[in-house]
């Protein structure tokens, strides 16, 4: 019995094949177009551009690490282990945030802070300081980008961290101090190292945030690998330069991917919930006040300032609409179609994607072998591709095999299914980990064929972890730029793409209606899964 | 073992083939050159989908489309907007499976090195053949549509008129650290400028106005509309723009004036751009393109660059918008960007050598 089940059946191995191959089309392809290319081209690029590239990308992605840390460790502590007023309501704000593109945040505090935007305007009319003396912080340095992809990458460090916090037996930590340790000793030595492989595991999830974000630095005029992947591609006819800097970057990205991956398989093994009993709170006392007011800080600033700031200029746009307004059609059925657009390409990719990653999935979850691990892995490396180079390798690779989808929104979809497809093998991991393999073999034993095992027994017991992959999936898909960019057809824009057109010919206060219905969106979406007693919300915090 | 040892060998046979395909797949050929005045011309009963790529701004864009169906409202005008080089390269990369019919961008060099490529079809309408034939490709397969001269505009409450510089080169004196506003290496205009300083006063002079500028602080934007709000919000004294945005930020009530620079003896004169069309080789529907490009070179077409944009009209005796002195005031400078897309290459290397940003 034990001996069939350990050889996966080769429908399975061929599909879990197949998808992996699929995943890393894109990766061969810029590699070898990246190794096609001409010397001279590595030699510019390598004394030109390159230093200057990875010192711009390091200070960003250290800066941006260490700042998501001190708010997502900090904000789980607060809100699992401290007597903070509003507790239960701290933790779902806290978490939303994940649903707001960093690109968004960028636009919403450039709105606020440049020359004649909101601040400077009350400044000027209700505190009476002079125009052209109002000091006003400048977010075009590395400081403004640190700050505000901090902003919406510090889920990924809160989400883990809160859920092991959560899940630390009560009775370790007891035992410690039975044993004579102070608390700062018994934390030290028994929560911290249980916790750690999470924060850790979140950690490099910003920092491959960080790697492969386009929209923001774009915005904020900080060049990284990404923009200047972007300038390669767009201002030279030759484009192998967009190729190189793209190995370079996927080679900054391995070592992420390769830790994350390490930690999140520690996670697994040292956290069990056989005899567990609630965490004591730590009384705050006077402290009280101010931890209430940090996190009502990093809600506000996370959260609160784009929705009141994109939501007040949208109404605003609808009760009195401007020639501009007309014509960029953002107060009317034009921005209704823009979603109807972003929301269809979205839940097909999403869709796919989650169905497609279960193959290669399953098959390293059920028959775990080097070759399955390998596959697994391999499959999910391009989860640090930014979506501009996906977007870059596809338009060149369906022009050359598919000439008949390109233009269509086929195209665009199937090109969003691969952006995913690592994502989702991510994500879905643990929910099939969820289902108890003697489950599968009862039913086994009772005459069941394989696939039929999967469909009545597996999947309805992994659902909540499956659905809460597809959310997830279908939020990073919602909110992807550069991909529909490259290859959206003429007439069909996503509100990502009418958020950039605007941005790029500085009518922010255009790109405010599709950010504020793209986050609307987004953040319904995730609210209610927070909320749910399905378990979905612990699978999705487990999955990050 | 014997499954795991098939399983290896269908992944590596799979890997093989997908590398093979990848290094031989042919590719089409574009379709046989065809001129778009083979077609009949339409008459107002003209209909049908016409895609255009443009980078032109859509608040800009989106006037001329309605003024055009107000003559042909049975064609419906969808648009693709982009960047002069995010199209050029979108562009290239489907030229065997074309997907716009027209573009209009704002870059004579882009339109230039892309013409070279064969990417457009000759057009002899008697529009196109009625413009001056420095600003049109011989065969007509792009034509300017309106010019732009580089300027330098200031903010007139922190510098005198007298104090402004008058030649480019003299932004990179150090008096102007830090207060100064230029588009970067992603800008069509700022480049093509670059290309011609470098044809005008050697590689030199031209690496040495780009470290001056990077020397001196310069402020650099990814465009020139936020290098007119800055400058003309007082955040900056000086910009480096085309001379609409000038007429933009006055007509918005901003106190910001403008210099012709190096009109003196023995100066370069004024680098005059241009915004073009090109209609595409393989196009679903050259008669629409064709038909829009004649619009747009119509009085009534160049009417709304004119007077929305304040931009130079190219057909001759369409009026400039009031306040716009007509380009024969000025001296201009003795080259042409169509003949210079060979020069694209050396200039964007050496500037990005000198620290173009």
């Amino acid at each position: 019995m034990m001996n069939t089940l350990r050889r996966p059946p080769w429908p399975l191995a061929l599909i879990a094949l197949l998808v992996s191959l699929l995943a890393v089309t894109p990766l061969i392809y810029i590699i070898f177009r990246a190794v096609s290319a001409d010397p001279a081209t590595w030699a510019r690029l390598w004394s030109g551009q390159m230093p200057d590239l990875l010192w711009q990308t390091a200070v960003l992605l250290v800066g941006t690490i260490a700042f998501a840390l001190v708010v997502g460790v900090g904000m789980a502590w607060l809100v699992e282990r401290s007597d903070l007023p509003g507790r239960s309501l701290w933790r779902v704000l806290l978490a939303l945030p994940l649903a707001l593109p960093g690109y968004v945040a960028a636009i919403t505090y450039i709105i606020l802070l440049r020359r004649g935007g909101v601040v400077e305007r009350l400044l000027i009319d209700y505190a009476g300081v002079a125009r052209g003396e109002v000091p006003l912080p400048s977010l075009y340095n590395v400081g403004g980008a640190i700050l505000i992809i901090g902003l919406v990458t510090y889920p990924y460090i809160y989400l883990p961290t809160a859920a092991a916090l959560r899940s630390v037996d009560r009775s370790l930590e007891e035992a410690a101090r039975m044993l004579g340790r102070s608390g700062w000793n018994a934390f030290r030595q028994i929560t911290l190292p249980l916790v750690l492989p999470a924060v850790a595991g979140g950690a490099l999830l910003v920092g491959l945030y960080v790697l492969s974000d386009f929209g923001t630095v774009a915005m904020l005029r900080y060049r990284t690998f990404t923009t200047a992947i972007y300038n390669q591609f767009t201002g030279q006819i030759d484009r192998s330069g967009a190729a190189i800097l793209s190995v370079m970057l996927i080679l900054l990205a391995l070592p992420l991917l390769f830790g994350e991956s390490w930690f999140s398989r520690r996670k697994r093994r040292l956290t069990s919930d056989t005899v567990w009993r609630p965490r004591q709170l730590v009384k705050l006392g006077r402290w009280r006040w101010l931890a209430l007011t940090l996190t009502a800080l990093v809600v506000l600033l996370a959260l609160g300032l784009p929705l009141l700031v994109l939501g007040g200029l949208s109404i605003q746009g609808w009760l009195f609409p401007t020639e501009a307004d007309r014509i960029w059609g953002i107060n009317n059925e034009g921005i209704l179609a823009f979603g109807f657009n972003s929301l269809l390409v979205a839940t097909l990719a999403a869709t796919f994607a989650t169905t497609l990653a279960l193959g290669p999935l399953y098959l390293a979850v059920r028959f775990p072998s080097r070759l399955s691990r390998i596959v697994l892995t391999l499959s999910r490396s391009p989860f640090a591709l930014p979506g501009i180079i996906i977007g870059l390798a596809f338009v060149l690779l369906i022009n050359r095999w598919a000439p008949f989808v390109y233009g269509t929104i086929f195209a665009l979809i199937f090109a969003f299914v691969f952006r995913l497809l690592p994502q989702s093998l991510s994500t879905g991991e643990s929910a099939l980990r969820s289902v108890a393999p003697s489950l599968e073999e009862a039913a086994r034993t009772m005459g069941v064929a394989p696939a039929r095992v999967f469909w009545r027994v597996t999947l309805p017991v992994a659902a909540p972890g499956i659905l809460a992959s597809w959310v997830l999936v279908f939020i990073t898909a919602m909110k992807e730029l550069p991909t529909a960019i490259l290859l959206r057809p003429p007439g069909f824009d996503t509100l990502p793409v009418r958020i950039w057109a605007a941005a790029s010919e500085s009518v922010h206060t255009q790109a405010a209606p599709p950010a504020f219905l793209l986050i609307l969106l987004t953040t319904l979406l995730l609210l209610p899964l927070m909320h749910s007693q399905l378990g979905i919300d612990r699978a999705m915090q487990e999955n990050l | 073992m014997k499954y795991k040892l098939t399983i290896r060998f269908a992944g590596i046979f799979l890997l093989v083939t997908l590398l093979a395909t990848a290094c031989t797949a042919p590719v089409t050929p574009a379709a046989a050159p065809a001129t778009a005045t083979a077609a009949t011309p339409p008459g107002d009963a003209a209909s049908g989908e016409l895609v255009v790529y443009t980078s032109r701004a859509e608040s800009l864009f989106k006037p001329v489309v309605e003024a055009f169906n107000q003559a042909y409202p049975e064609v419906k005008v969808t648009m693709l907007t982009g960047s002069n080089g995010e199209l050029a390269a979108k562009l290239l990369e489907e030229r065997a499976n074309p997907q716009a019919d027209l573009l209009v961008n704002s870059d004579t060099l882009t339109m230039e090195s892309l013409a070279a490529e064969g990417l457009f079809v000759p057009n002899n309408s008697p529009a196109v053949m009625s413009v001056p034939e420095s600003y049109r490709a011989e065969d007509g397969s792009w034509v300017a549509l309106t010019l732009r001269p580089r300027v330098i505009m200031y903010n007139t409450d922190l510098v005198a008129p007298e104090e402004v510089p008058t030649t480019m080169m003299g932004l990179i004196d150090p008096k102007w650290s830090g207060q100064v506003g230029a588009a970067d290496s992603r800008n069509g205009a700022m480049v093509a400028q670059l290309v011609a300083m470098r044809h005008l006063l050697g590689e030199e002079t031209m690496s040495a106005f780009v470290r001056g500028l990077v020397a001196n602080d310069t402020q650099w934007f990814g465009g020139h509309t936020d290098v007119r709000k800055a400058v003309g919000a007082g955040e900056l004294k000086l910009g480096l723009v085309n001379h609409y945005y000038y007429h933009l930020s006055k007509a918005e009530g901003a106190p910001v004036g403008i210099v012709y620079p190096d009109q003196g003896e023995g100066e370069m004169g004024l680098i005059v751009n241009s915004t073009n069309a090109g209609i595409v080789q393989g196009a679903k529907h050259p008669e629409l393109a064709q038909l829009f490009v004649d619009f747009m070179l119509s009085p009534e077409g160049q009417k709304v660059y004119a007077e929305q944009n304040f931009e130079y009209p190219i057909t001759p005796g369409v009026a400039t918008a009031e306040g716009v002195p007509p380009l024969s005031d000025f001296k201009l400078a003795d080259v042409s960007l169509k003949t210079m897309w060979e020069e694209l290459a050396p200039t964007q290397q050496a500037a990005q050598a000198a620290g173009l940003p």
